[in-house]
Protein backbone atom coordinates (compact mmCIF):
# COMPACT_ATOMS: atom_id res chain seq x y z
CA UNK A 1 0.00 0.00 0.00
CA UNK A 2 1.24 3.27 -0.81
CA UNK A 3 1.34 6.55 1.73
CA UNK A 4 -1.56 7.63 -0.72
CA UNK A 5 -3.28 4.68 -0.29
CA UNK A 6 -3.09 4.86 3.90
CA UNK A 7 -4.41 8.34 3.97
CA UNK A 8 -7.28 7.57 2.30
CA UNK A 9 -7.78 4.55 4.57
CA UNK A 10 -7.16 6.41 7.15
CA UNK A 11 -9.65 9.21 5.97
CA UNK A 12 -12.21 6.64 5.29
CA UNK A 13 -11.72 5.01 9.04
CA UNK A 14 -11.97 9.06 10.67
CA UNK A 15 -14.74 9.49 8.40
CA UNK A 16 -13.80 12.67 6.99
CA UNK A 17 -15.28 14.73 3.82
CA UNK A 18 -11.72 15.82 2.93
CA UNK A 19 -8.13 13.90 2.38
CA UNK A 20 -6.17 14.29 5.81
CA UNK A 21 -2.31 16.31 5.72
CA UNK A 22 0.48 14.73 6.69
CA UNK A 23 1.13 18.02 8.25
CA UNK A 24 -2.31 18.11 10.40
CA UNK A 25 -2.08 17.65 14.70
CA UNK A 26 -4.70 14.98 15.52
CA UNK A 27 -6.11 17.48 18.12
CA UNK A 28 -6.48 19.77 15.63
CA UNK A 29 -8.79 17.10 13.68
CA UNK A 30 -12.97 16.84 15.47
CA UNK A 31 -13.06 13.45 14.43
CA UNK A 32 -10.41 12.07 15.93
CA UNK A 33 -11.67 9.96 19.03
CA UNK A 34 -12.15 6.56 19.73
CA UNK A 35 -13.88 5.16 16.91
CA UNK A 36 -10.87 7.15 14.38
CA UNK A 37 -8.52 5.29 16.50
CA UNK A 38 -9.97 1.50 16.22
CA UNK A 39 -10.25 2.41 12.69
CA UNK A 40 -6.74 3.06 12.80
CA UNK A 41 -5.33 -0.15 14.18
CA UNK A 42 -7.50 -1.87 11.57
CA UNK A 43 -6.08 -0.07 8.62
CA UNK A 44 -2.57 -1.29 10.71
CA UNK A 45 -4.00 -4.62 10.62
CA UNK A 46 -4.84 -4.38 7.07
CA UNK A 47 -0.93 -3.26 5.54
CA UNK A 48 0.87 -5.97 8.23
CA UNK A 49 2.65 -3.12 10.11
CA UNK A 50 2.97 -3.11 14.04
CA UNK A 51 2.12 -0.54 15.73
CA UNK A 52 0.34 -0.81 19.68
CA UNK A 53 -2.59 0.43 21.60
CA UNK A 54 -0.14 2.83 23.67
CA UNK A 55 2.24 3.95 20.52
CA UNK A 56 -0.89 4.79 18.99
CA UNK A 57 -2.04 7.31 21.96
CA UNK A 58 1.03 8.31 21.86
CA UNK A 59 0.89 10.25 18.37
CA UNK A 60 0.13 13.88 18.15
CA UNK A 61 0.20 13.85 14.28
CA UNK A 62 -0.84 12.25 10.94
CA UNK A 63 2.91 12.43 10.06
CA UNK A 64 3.68 10.25 13.24
CA UNK A 65 0.91 7.54 12.61
CA UNK A 66 2.71 7.42 8.91
CA UNK A 67 5.89 7.24 10.81
CA UNK A 68 4.95 4.34 12.59
CA UNK A 69 2.65 2.70 9.81
CA UNK A 70 6.19 2.61 8.01
CA UNK A 71 6.12 5.57 5.75
CA UNK A 72 8.57 8.70 4.96
CA UNK A 73 6.00 11.56 5.09
CA UNK B 1 -18.56 -7.25 42.40
CA UNK B 2 -15.70 -5.28 41.20
CA UNK B 3 -15.36 -5.50 37.07
CA UNK B 4 -11.96 -5.52 35.78
CA UNK B 5 -9.86 -6.12 32.41
CA UNK B 6 -7.06 -4.49 30.61
CA UNK B 7 -6.01 -1.80 32.94
CA UNK B 8 -9.86 -0.66 33.75
CA UNK B 9 -11.59 -1.04 37.07
CA UNK B 10 -15.31 -0.80 37.36
CA UNK B 11 -16.08 -0.28 41.02
CA UNK B 12 -19.89 -0.27 42.52
CA UNK B 13 -20.62 3.15 43.72
CA UNK B 14 -20.92 3.65 46.86
CA UNK B 15 -21.85 6.68 49.05
CA UNK B 16 -18.64 8.00 49.50
CA UNK B 17 -18.42 8.65 45.74
CA UNK B 18 -21.29 10.64 45.04
CA UNK B 19 -20.24 14.12 45.61
CA UNK B 20 -17.37 13.61 43.42
CA UNK B 21 -20.46 12.01 41.00
CA UNK B 22 -22.37 14.94 41.86
CA UNK B 23 -19.56 17.58 40.87
CA UNK B 24 -18.64 15.37 37.62
CA UNK B 25 -22.74 15.85 36.57
CA UNK B 26 -23.38 19.32 36.96
CA UNK B 27 -19.99 20.22 34.82
CA UNK B 28 -20.37 21.73 31.59
CA UNK B 29 -18.98 19.03 29.87
CA UNK B 30 -20.97 16.49 30.83
CA UNK B 31 -24.48 18.48 31.71
CA UNK B 32 -24.05 19.75 28.00
CA UNK B 33 -25.07 15.90 26.27
CA UNK B 34 -27.34 14.86 29.23
CA UNK B 35 -30.85 14.47 28.67
CA UNK B 36 -31.83 16.47 31.75
CA UNK B 37 -29.81 19.64 32.25
CA UNK B 38 -30.87 20.10 35.89
CA UNK B 39 -28.37 21.36 38.20
CA UNK B 40 -28.42 18.64 41.03
CA UNK B 41 -28.56 19.94 44.68
CA UNK B 42 -26.69 17.83 46.99
CA UNK B 43 -30.06 16.48 48.52
CA UNK B 44 -31.07 15.67 45.76
CA UNK B 45 -28.20 13.49 44.91
CA UNK B 46 -28.08 11.97 48.59
CA UNK B 47 -32.18 11.38 47.70
CA UNK B 48 -31.32 9.81 44.69
CA UNK B 49 -28.72 7.15 45.79
CA UNK B 50 -30.99 6.22 48.79
CA UNK B 51 -32.98 4.71 46.11
CA UNK B 52 -30.86 2.90 44.26
CA UNK B 53 -31.00 0.37 47.42
CA UNK B 54 -34.35 -0.33 46.03
CA UNK B 55 -33.74 -1.01 42.52
CA UNK B 56 -32.13 -3.71 40.65
CA UNK B 57 -30.31 -0.20 38.90
CA UNK B 58 -26.16 -0.44 39.03
CA UNK B 59 -23.85 2.40 38.85
CA UNK B 60 -20.17 1.65 38.89
CA UNK B 61 -17.11 4.11 39.26
CA UNK B 62 -14.90 4.05 36.25
CA UNK B 63 -10.73 3.75 37.30
CA UNK B 64 -8.24 4.25 34.89
CA UNK B 65 -4.43 3.79 35.78
CA UNK B 66 -6.08 3.96 39.57
CA UNK B 67 -7.57 7.10 38.97
CA UNK B 68 -11.55 7.73 38.92
CA UNK B 69 -12.30 8.91 35.21
CA UNK B 70 -15.91 8.23 34.96
CA UNK B 71 -19.45 6.96 35.96
CA UNK B 72 -20.81 4.07 33.86
CA UNK B 73 -25.01 2.40 34.52
CA UNK B 74 -27.57 0.42 34.31
CA UNK B 75 -31.01 0.62 35.09
CA UNK B 76 -34.55 -0.43 34.36
CA UNK B 77 -37.04 1.82 32.75
CA UNK B 78 -40.51 0.44 31.70
CA UNK B 79 -39.08 -3.57 31.67
CA UNK B 80 -36.19 -1.76 29.51
CA UNK B 81 -32.74 -2.16 30.87
CA UNK B 82 -31.22 1.21 29.95
CA UNK B 83 -27.45 1.61 29.84
CA UNK B 84 -25.20 5.01 29.77
CA UNK B 85 -21.48 6.57 30.66
CA UNK B 86 -19.85 9.50 30.84
CA UNK B 87 -15.69 10.27 31.65
CA UNK B 88 -15.07 13.51 33.49
CA UNK B 89 -11.32 13.13 32.40
CA UNK B 90 -11.47 14.78 28.42
CA UNK B 91 -8.19 13.13 27.34
CA UNK B 92 -9.44 9.66 27.57
CA UNK B 93 -12.60 10.33 25.52
CA UNK B 94 -9.48 10.57 22.65
CA UNK B 95 -7.93 7.31 23.85
CA UNK B 96 -8.92 3.72 22.87
CA UNK B 97 -10.42 3.52 26.82
CA UNK B 98 -14.09 3.97 25.89
CA UNK B 99 -13.82 0.64 24.15
CA UNK B 100 -11.85 -1.06 26.64
CA UNK B 101 -14.65 0.25 29.47
CA UNK B 102 -17.25 -0.46 27.85
CA UNK B 103 -16.29 -3.80 26.37
CA UNK B 104 -15.79 -5.10 30.33
CA UNK B 105 -19.38 -3.30 31.27
CA UNK B 106 -21.62 -5.07 28.26
CA UNK B 107 -20.10 -8.70 28.71
CA UNK B 108 -21.20 -8.23 31.93
CA UNK B 109 -24.42 -7.27 31.17
CA UNK B 110 -25.00 -9.64 28.37
CA UNK B 111 -22.78 -12.52 29.95
CA UNK B 112 -23.33 -12.44 33.81
CA UNK B 113 -26.54 -10.85 34.16
CA UNK B 114 -27.77 -12.54 30.99
CA UNK B 115 -29.74 -9.86 29.22
CA UNK B 116 -30.74 -9.83 25.75
CA UNK B 117 -30.76 -6.46 24.99
CA UNK B 118 -30.09 -2.79 26.44
CA UNK B 119 -30.78 -0.12 25.39
CA UNK B 120 -29.48 4.21 24.96
CA UNK B 121 -30.67 7.21 24.72
CA UNK B 122 -28.43 9.76 22.96
CA UNK B 123 -28.89 13.81 21.96
CA UNK B 124 -29.09 14.29 18.52
CA UNK B 125 -26.24 16.77 18.90
CA UNK B 126 -23.86 14.49 20.61
CA UNK B 127 -22.36 13.27 17.16
CA UNK B 128 -19.24 11.45 18.91
CA UNK B 129 -21.65 9.12 21.06
CA UNK B 130 -23.91 8.80 18.18
CA UNK B 131 -20.91 7.12 16.35
CA UNK B 132 -19.27 5.49 19.19
CA UNK B 133 -22.51 3.47 19.74
CA UNK B 134 -23.08 2.71 16.58
CA UNK B 135 -19.81 0.84 16.19
CA UNK B 136 -20.54 -1.21 19.51
CA UNK B 137 -23.73 -2.35 17.28
CA UNK B 138 -26.56 -0.34 18.76
CA UNK B 139 -28.98 0.27 16.01
CA UNK B 140 -31.50 3.41 15.90
CA UNK B 141 -35.15 2.29 17.23
CA UNK B 142 -37.06 5.41 17.51
CA UNK B 143 -36.47 9.02 17.45
CA UNK B 144 -37.82 12.43 19.39
CA UNK B 145 -37.56 16.21 19.45
CA UNK B 146 -33.93 15.82 21.48
CA UNK B 147 -32.89 12.49 21.35
CA UNK B 148 -32.81 9.01 19.89
CA UNK B 149 -33.11 5.73 21.03
CA UNK B 150 -31.04 2.76 20.36
CA UNK B 151 -31.35 -0.59 21.15
CA UNK B 152 -27.94 -3.39 21.40
CA UNK B 153 -29.11 -6.65 21.04
CA UNK B 154 -27.18 -9.82 22.39
CA UNK B 155 -25.94 -10.68 18.88
CA UNK B 156 -25.42 -7.67 17.63
CA UNK B 157 -23.12 -7.07 20.83
CA UNK B 158 -21.19 -10.78 20.08
CA UNK B 159 -20.70 -9.50 16.84
CA UNK B 160 -18.98 -5.92 17.59
CA UNK B 161 -17.63 -7.25 20.17
CA UNK B 162 -15.29 -10.21 18.66
CA UNK B 163 -13.82 -7.37 15.92
CA UNK B 164 -13.18 -4.56 19.07
CA UNK B 165 -11.57 -7.23 21.40
CA UNK B 166 -9.34 -8.75 18.73
CA UNK B 167 -8.50 -5.05 18.07
CA UNK B 168 -7.69 -4.38 21.85
CA UNK B 169 -6.19 -7.36 22.60
CA UNK B 170 -3.49 -7.22 19.67
CA UNK B 171 0.23 -7.90 20.06
CA UNK B 172 3.50 -6.60 18.69
CA UNK B 173 4.05 -8.60 15.77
Amino acid sequence: MTQEEFLLRLQEEVQLDRPLNPDEMLCDIQEWDSLAMLGTLSVFDEIGASIEIDELEECVSIKDILQKAGFES
Amino acid sequence: MNLKDFDIELTPLTHQDIETVRTWRNSDTIKRYALDQEHIKQEQQERWFATLATKEDEYFLIHAKNKPVGLIWYNKQNEVYESGFYLYDTDIQNSLMPYKIVSIFHHYLFETKGFKKIQCKILHDNKRAVRFNLSLGFKEVMRFERYTTYILTYDAYKKADATITKLLLREKK
